[in-house]
């Protein structure tokens, strides 16, 4: 590693917000919701891929909470780049620093600050396959925007495994854009057989479960690990572990996505 | 903030901590900017007076189970627990790095975090040979994140003067040393590695703590315990940074909660030589340049001619 590092591989800088969409509730019993955010990307940051993540801190550069949102689209010539992540507090006056995309109160609309591509996003395979996407709770999010990404011929599956005890779909069936529908990790799991590439996003249990459930396949999983993230966002601080058979990467330069089999959860 | 505005400057913005010169008063904490080139895409981290560079130890280290990190009022609990990748590695891997920072007139500072004195001895003799760009060592006595050496170094008297002097007579380079915040007496400790031949101290770590989630009525911390940084410990950090220049005359790089000119100001008025941003960097990355910068600012606003003037300025009467 050189300290010649272009700069043109980061963009950091508070963008404009051009529109703001939200849907929800994607998590029974809490207030979580999904959130698009498109944005104004200058000339000069790099062209980012769908599936790929930025560092997002929701209240401008300095404002201290930073978390990772996925690629939804980047439109070339506009410059146009749509982000999603969840959103959590909506109701409240004063929203927990665990969300990303806070409702802002009317009148408030900083810009926020964003750093990225960050280390390693989903990557379709190179040749066409069966695709599944596996989601769970808020971090499924990214999978849904994700999945917006996508073209039609893309011969997908995408289930939403419902919270432990809960009833409640998630997301809301209906919805006009999302792929995903709801169910149990056994009837996902089901589903999902024949698929030969899986990306999977959930709390670190259902990370867990589902990477010994899939043990004895040859499906290529990947895992969206967005849990404990923080710190610096470029790989300096080592805040942001996660263990792997080789040992700790980091989520915000070795990831946030990563190859579940190689995931080791203590 | 840019390089025009620092060649633009009219203050003198060079520092000396001991034999140690620097363009500028302003470093990078250890532990919180890698090995110096993980924000090389932001900014020229050559702009800098110098890196304190990730905490080192004789052998690799895995580093704490997560969670590594929880934010509190003001503040942010860590344990990383000194992951790195070992002296003999980093002479591999990057003492080309520091070369290439000295190259830039930015001091790469080899930050050392062993367990024991003989590691801290066998690491020296390792960097001397291999490392020759080193332009000065962090001995770092008090990580409140590991086990074996950190807080039981830097609270023991007689285990402080020792490994200090055993480096002392290993390197002609200069010897910094981190102490640890909570000890009972601050200056007695200053006074230990002044005798025995340091040519500044480094005040200060974080400070060990620990969350609660009482909701699963478990740690926030993997380790469990951890370290206290940012704005909560400011306050705290200053008053042992102007106990210990008041008393001692000892070069400080002053450390605790930065994240504006103004607080590195009031490190250096209470007698800090050069100052460390440390976590203020993860919710803004380019806060050492904007601190330098608004350092710079504050002396020509205040007519300062060179920012060494600053160094125990604090007004009394």
């Amino acid at each position: 590693m050189s300290l010649t590092t272009p700069a043109s591989k980061l963009f950091t800088g508070e963008l404009p917000l051009l529109s703001s969409d939200s849907y929800g509730p994607v998590s029974s019993g809490e207030d979580v919701a999904i959130r698009l955010k498109t944005f104004l990307l200058p000339e000069e940051a790099p062209a980012p891929q769908p599936g790929q993540f930025y560092l997002v801190s929701p209240f401008g550069e300095g404002s201290g909470v930073t978390f990772p949102a996925v690629v939804v689209h980047f439109d070339a010539p506009s410059r146009h780049l749509k982000l999603a992540a969840y959103s959590s507090g909506l109701e409240q006056e004063d929203p927990p620093t665990d969300a990303l995309f806070f409702s802002e109160p009317e009148g408030f609309e900083p810009d926020p600050w964003l750093a990225g591509p960050l280390g390693h996003g989903i990557v379709l395979p190179p040749e066409p396959m069966p695709i599944g996407l596996l989601a769970c709770g808020p971090q499924g999010v990214v999978l849904d925007g994700f999945a917006r990404s996508l073209s039609e011929d893309v011969d997908l599956t995408a289930c939403w495994v419902r919270d432990a005890g809960s009833d409640e779909a998630t997301p809301p069936p209906g919805h006009p854009f999302t792929p995903f529908h709801s169910t149990t990790l056994d009837e996902a799991l089901e589903e999902l057989e024949w698929a030969e590439w899986i990306a999977v996003a959930g709390p670190k249990a259902f990370l867990k479960e589902v990477q010994q459930r899939l043990s004895g396949t040859d499906q290529v999983l990947r895992a969206y690990f967005g849990s404990d993230f923080g710190g610096c966002g470029v790989g300096a601080c080592l805040l942001c572990p996660v263990k792997t058979q080789n040992g700790y990467a980091r989520q915000c330069a070795d990831g946030p996505v990563f190859d579940l089999r190689e995931l080791v959860f203590e | 903030m840019s390089q025009d505005v620092l060649q633009q400057t009219s203050v003198d913005l060079a520092v000396e901590v001991g034999p140690l010169k620097l363009k500028n008063p302003v470093m990078t904490a250890s532990g919180t900017a890698g090995y110096g080139t993980e924000y090389a895409g932001l900014y020229d981290p050559g702009l800098l007076g110098a890196i304190a560079m990730k905490g080192l130890t004789r052998h690799p280290r895995e580093g704490n189970r997560p969670a590594r990190w929880a934010p509190t009022p003001g503040g942010l609990l860590n344990s990383v627990g000194l992951q790195n990748i070992g002296v003999e590695a980093f002479v591999v891997e990057k003492a080309a790095i520091c070369a290439e920072l000295a190259e830039k007139g930015c001091q790469p500072i080899i930050n050392l975090a062993c367990a024991t004195q003989e590691d801290f001895i066998e690491s020296v003799e390792i960097l001397e040979e291999g490392c020759p760009a080193a332009a000065a060592y962090e001995v770092n006595v008090s990580c409140p994140n590991v086990k074996k050496g950190g807080c039981a170094i830097g609270a023991d008297q007689n285990a402080l003067a020792s490994v200090v002097r055993e480096l002392r007579s290993r390197t002609t380079k200069p010897l910094i040393v981190k102490l640890l915040p909570l000890v009972t007496d601050i200056v007695a400790m200053a006074k230990v590695v002044q005798n025995e031949g340091a040519d500044g101290i480094t005040l200060v770590n974080t400070i060990p703590a620990m969350g609660i989630d009482a909701k699963t009525r478990r740690p926030k911390l993997g380790s469990v315990t951890g370290g206290l940084s940012g704005p909560a410990i400011k306050p705290l950090a200053l008053r042992l940074v102007y106990l210990t220049y008041q008393a001692t005359k000892m070069p400080i790089i002053g450390l605790g909660g930065i994240q504006t000119g103004e607080d590195a100001i009031e490190y250096m008025l209470a007698g800090a030589s050069a100052v460390a941003i440390g976590c203020g960097q993860f919710s803004n990355p380019r806060a050492p340049l904007m601190v330098l910068e608004e350092m710079a600012a504050y002396c020509e606003e205040q007519g300062v001619g060179s920012i060494r003037e600053l160094t125990g300025g604090l007004i009394l009467e």
